[in-house]
């Protein structure tokens, strides 16, 4: 790579990051080419800024994946490109097989109710289920209010467990013990 | 077995992205479209040397010798007073004659946002100031709204999308601080008044928020009001040029702004690394220039010679009690491996800074052409 204004840090950030920040930009942008163009594009506004950002880069890029999906991304796109009715109708139907591939559509049926959430919403889903933040973590990434977090997961989580209802999700106030996997 | 939708959704995403890896070379593809949209002035920003972040990104950066003045600018004593104005002259007459070219020649409609454009552009940065690796020739294809553009790699046409938001409705001014395109600086440049001292005075409250990139390094005098303006019309004809050329009224109008800034100079006889012939406009005596084109007054490129100052060491600049503020606090509570980078950095020796008049860094257009394709030339 030619790095003419001295981009090294990036380079290697990437390089030993790279695979956790596609993660969030392919969670957020609803898809792996749609996530390469996220981080791509924030890779370049992190470049614009360079003199100002280059001791933290890896902060800055994050914040700069989430602003872009939230304020920009949605400006382009108001529907990611997995979006895919066709193969939602046909995970629900196989609903009622609870077999292997059960989980499989499940997974399938819940990323793409994901990806059909508003930006806001998905991406504080990201932040609090993905990332692990705290909700006032996530309100400080995303520049809003613990208020607006707290409403836009409660909204999106109301969101996707409708449109899981036929896999019987139990609710999140039965306050039972989350073990990870458990449904495969 | 209990199920909550938290726990679908985490366990969901992880299954989802498990193992993804980015492209190898996702960080040079940003770095093409930076460089081909933005300009910042790029005072020699070397890296490299070991380091905590913000030691490195000083201490990798050295100086030929102490601090030393400014390059120098008209107008200093008497002796060059006569010289100044002899030199402010010419520069009235030459970006005249260009505006008064562009005015009848220049780009007869505004594309449209998916025109494909051709580019050819070398690009040279002086080894080890200036990026690695000396002069390198780029063919890009890019739409005039910036959102698609296709490169060679690896002998394969490879395309990209920039997920650039839709900035129609936005104003000229916002969609171009958005997103620096050949389409918004086309836009903003239609925007401008035509009068020289109005149009200065809307691009001097632009230019005045403006980061100023790297920043002048220690020792060299900070940029004018007038050479931030200069600065702001460069970047915006620039990326203009990174298309098919600003509205012919707008340049000309640019041209004759441009003309009225104190201190400004133009170099002709300047021959580019395309092998063309070029005219060298700039606002620091000629270390950092704008390319036009001699014939079609087009702006064809950016060059930039050494004044022969270079940044200073860590050392250096804390010797001259100019610790860099985001140091600051590195250097009042230091981790105990920070204290020995620090101590590295202290020891580094300033390197030889490339001698005054020596070209660092030049990006000009060898071809621009309107194409119906990406692949076409």
């Amino acid at each position: 790579m030619r790095s003419k204004e001295g981009f090294e840090g990036l380079g290697a950030l990437v390089a030993d990051r790279g695979g956790a920040l596609l993660a969030t930009a392919t969670l957020l942008a609803g898809g792996p080419a749609a996530g390469e163009d996220l981080l791509q594009a924030a890779l370049e506004r992190v470049m614009r800024h360079w003199s100002r950002v280059k001791d933290e880069p890896e902060i800055y890029l994050r914040r700069t994946i989430y602003h872009l999906a939230v304020d920009q991304w949605r400006a382009r796109r108001r529907r990611p490109e997995v979006l895919d009715e066709t193969k939602l109708e046909v995970a629900a139907l196989r609903a009622g097989q609870p077999d292997v591939t059960d989980a499989v559509h499940l997974r399938l049926a819940l990323i793409q109710g994901l990806a059909q959430l508003p930006p806001r919403q998905r991406a504080v889903l990201v932040l609090r289920y993905w990332e692990q933040f705290s909700e006032s973590e996530a309100a400080d990434m995303l520049g809003c209010s613990l208020g607006t977090v707290k409403s836009s997961a409660s909204r999106g989580l109301a969101r996707l467990r409708e449109i899981t209802a036929a896999w019987a999700v139990e609710d999140t106030h039965a306050n039972k013990p989350i073990v990870n996997g458990a449904w495969s | 077995m209990t199920r909550t939708i938290e726990n679908l959704l985490a366990v969901s995403m992880r299954e989802e992205v498990a193992g993804l890896t980015p492209a190898p070379d996702l960080v040079a593809r940003a770095a093409r479209r930076h460089r081909q949209y933005t300009r910042v002035r790029r005072a020699a920003s070397v890296t490299g040397t070991a380091g905590i972040a913000a030691a490195a990104a000083v201490a990798a950066i050295t100086a030929s010798n102490a601090p030393a003045a400014a390059p120098s600018h008209p107008a200093a004593s008497h002796a060059q007073t006569g010289q100044a104005a002899r030199r402010a002259v010419l520069a009235a007459q030459v970006m005249g004659t260009a505006a008064a070219h562009v005015a009848g020649e220049g780009v007869a409609s505004e594309p449209s946002p998916g025109q494909w454009i051709y580019s050819k552009t070398v690009d040279y940065g002086y080894p080890g100031i200036v990026g690695p690796s000396g002069m390198v020739t780029d063919q890009e294809w890019i739409t005039f709204d910036g959102i698609h553009s296709a490169y060679y790699g690896n002998g394969q046409l490879v395309q990209h999308t920039s997920p650039i938001p839709s900035l129609g409705a936005l104003k000229p001014w916002t969609a171009w601080n958005t997103w620096p395109t050949p389409k918004t600086a086309y836009d903003v440049l239609a925007s401008l008044p035509t009068s020289p001292q109005a149009l200065l005075r809307v691009i001097a409250g632009h230019a005045a928020g403006q980061n100023s990139a790297a920043g002048p390094f220690p020792g060299v005098a900070p940029r004018t009001e007038a050479q931030r303006e200069f600065d702001y019309l460069t970047q915006i004809l620039w990326n203009a040029a990174g298309g098919v050329g600003g509205p012919p009224a707008a340049e000309a109008a640019a041209y004759r702004a441009m003309a009225t800034l104190p201190g400004i100079t133009v170099q002709q006889g300047i021959k580019d690394l395309a092998g063309g012939q070029a005219i060298g406009v700039s606002d620091d005596g000629g270390y950092d220039q704008f390319l036009i084109d001699p014939v079609s007054y087009q702006v064809i490129g950016l060059r930039q010679l050494s004044t022969g100052i270079g940044p200073m060491t860590l050392g250096q600049e804390i010797a001259a009690g100019k610790i860099p503020p985001r140091l600051r606090k590195i250097l009042a509570h230091p981790t105990k491996a920070e204290r020995a980078k620090i101590a590295r950095a202290m020891k580094q020796r300033p390197v030889a800074y490339p001698p005054k008049g020596t070209l660092i860094d030049e990006n000009v257009h060898v071809q621009i052409t309107e194409v119906p394709a990406p692949g076409d030339r």
